[in-house]
């Protein structure tokens, strides 16, 4: 029996066990498999069980309405190409493309920033390039902590994570301090099981020393804080952490875009 | 433990307990809507030639023997999976999608999956051995929707 006489939904249900990205693939095999690629029935079983929940936290209801309106697969396509901005706006949701895997990005204005409240150590402006409406501009502080935080079951199971900084220095180098001297300490762990190793980078490399961190897309830099296995998503809150308080480095010329935690692949 | 009997589009005739029978949603249904104490109960498949009938009992059979551990099943399961080739699996499918046999679906779907995963459409089209029902343009406005996972360069 030739697989092009299966009825459509047969061959959506084998598609379902295939990845987006093979899905799309396949449409250009022939009819029947275009029909079953661009399926509702198929793009459902791509979309995060739990996706009605995510799209009405959309920060404007407006949106809400929008993506259920769209077919599955716009909705899927959609979700990977603009986060989506939830809650009050100042976090967003998005779907890694070739897997349907669950990211989110922290915005600044949802992390923990310890003195992040007195405009002489930390500013928030509106950024160009940034999604959200403000970011942080660190004026000086020798206390640096950052820590942001998401709960496991929001995240897709069975997924390897890793969390990043999305960041920037500021423009002017004067107004850049302490971060090429002293290595900012970058954790991440489960709450209630803190670990004290972690990692350390230098935020402001000097001329011809390694790089960690990486320009994105968005024009932002980010550098990665450290990874985690997410089994079932019943491992309570995972915790990014980043701290640098030597007492005497004053450290000022930062901008914080957020965290980023999106699956990492080996 | 009441039996029944299965015929098959080409006449075979097999006889099941009611306990491997009722993994079909199908005959499941059937039996509750039919079902009569007797034994001479026959149950007519005309979508669902001998040959695959016999292959979806001996699985059927397999997923409820109690003397098996569940590591067992799953290597026999393996096992059968491997020694079937295109065709067949493609009739399980439609046999287990036509009644309704959820677990033998999944199983067969995966495996054609397994086989697609990662290849380009003219790898699966050799694989699956079909062939190309678009028009040129057709074809032309799938690369061109598509072109994220077809461009060479994007692979």
């Amino acid at each position: 029996m030739a697989i092009n006489q299966l009825p459509v939904e047969c061959i959506s249900s084998i598609l379902a066990f295939t990845s987006p990205k093979d899905a799309c693939r396949s449409a250009a095999v022939s009819l029947a498999f275009r029909s079953a690629a661009d399926s509702e029935a198929l793009w459902t079983t791509f979309l995060p069980s739990d996706y009605r929940q995510i799209i009405s936290q959309a920060s404007s209801p407006s949106t809400t309405s929008f993506l259920n309106s769209l077919s599955k697969k716009a909705l899927y396509f959609h979700l990977c190409d603009r986060p989506l901005l939830i809650g009050s706006g100042n976090s967003s949701f998005a779907l890694e493309k070739d897997s349907g895997k669950k990211c989110y990005l922290i915005g600044a204005r949802d992390l923990g920033i310890i003195w992040g409240n007195s405009s002489q150590y930390w500013t928030w402006n509106s950024n160009p390039i940034s999604r959200f409406c403000e970011v942080a501009e660190l004026q000086r502080v020798w206390w640096l902590e950052i820590k942001g935080s998401i709960e496991a079951r929001n995240l897709s199971p069975q997924t390897n994570y890793a969390a990043y900084l999305v960041f920037k220095l500021v423009e002017d180098r004067y107004q850049r301090r302490g971060f090429r001297e002293r290595p900012v300490l970058l954790r991440v762990y489960l709450e209630g099981a803190e670990v004290e190793e972690g990692k350390t980078a230098i935020l402001e490399p000097r001329e011809g020393s390694h790089v960690a961190f990486e320009e994105r897309a968005d024009g932002w830099m980010e550098i990665e804080m450290g990874e985690i296995f997410n089994e079932l998503g019943d491992d309570g809150s995972i915790v990014c952490h980043l701290k640098e308080f030597h007492d005497f480095i004053t450290k000022s010329g930062l901008i914080v875009e957020g965290i980023e935690i999106r699956p990492k692949h080996d | 433990m009441r039996t029944f009997q299965l015929k098959s589009s080409d006449n075979k005739i097999f006889k099941v307990s009611e306990e491997i029978a009722i993994q079909s949603a199908v005959i499941k249904n059937f039996l509750e809507d039919f079902g009569s104490d007797s034994d001479e109960i026959v149950i007519p498949l005309p979508n669902v030639r001998g040959r695959i009938l016999e292959m979806m009992i001996e699985w059927m059979v397999k997923h409820v023997d109690e003397e098996l551990t569940k590591e067992e099943v799953e290597d026999w399961e393996n096992k059968f999976m491997n020694d079937l080739n295109m065709e067949v699996t493609t009739e399980l499918v439609m046999a287990a999608n036509y009644l309704e046999v959820i677990g033998l679906l999944h199983r067969t779907c995966q495996s054609i999956a397994d086989h697609i995963s990662g290849k380009s459409p003219e790898e699966i089209r050799r694989i699956l051995n079909i062939t190309s029902d678009f028009t040129p343009e057709e074809e032309a406005e799938i690369r061109r929707q598509n072109g994220w996972v077809l461009n060479p360069s994007t692979n």
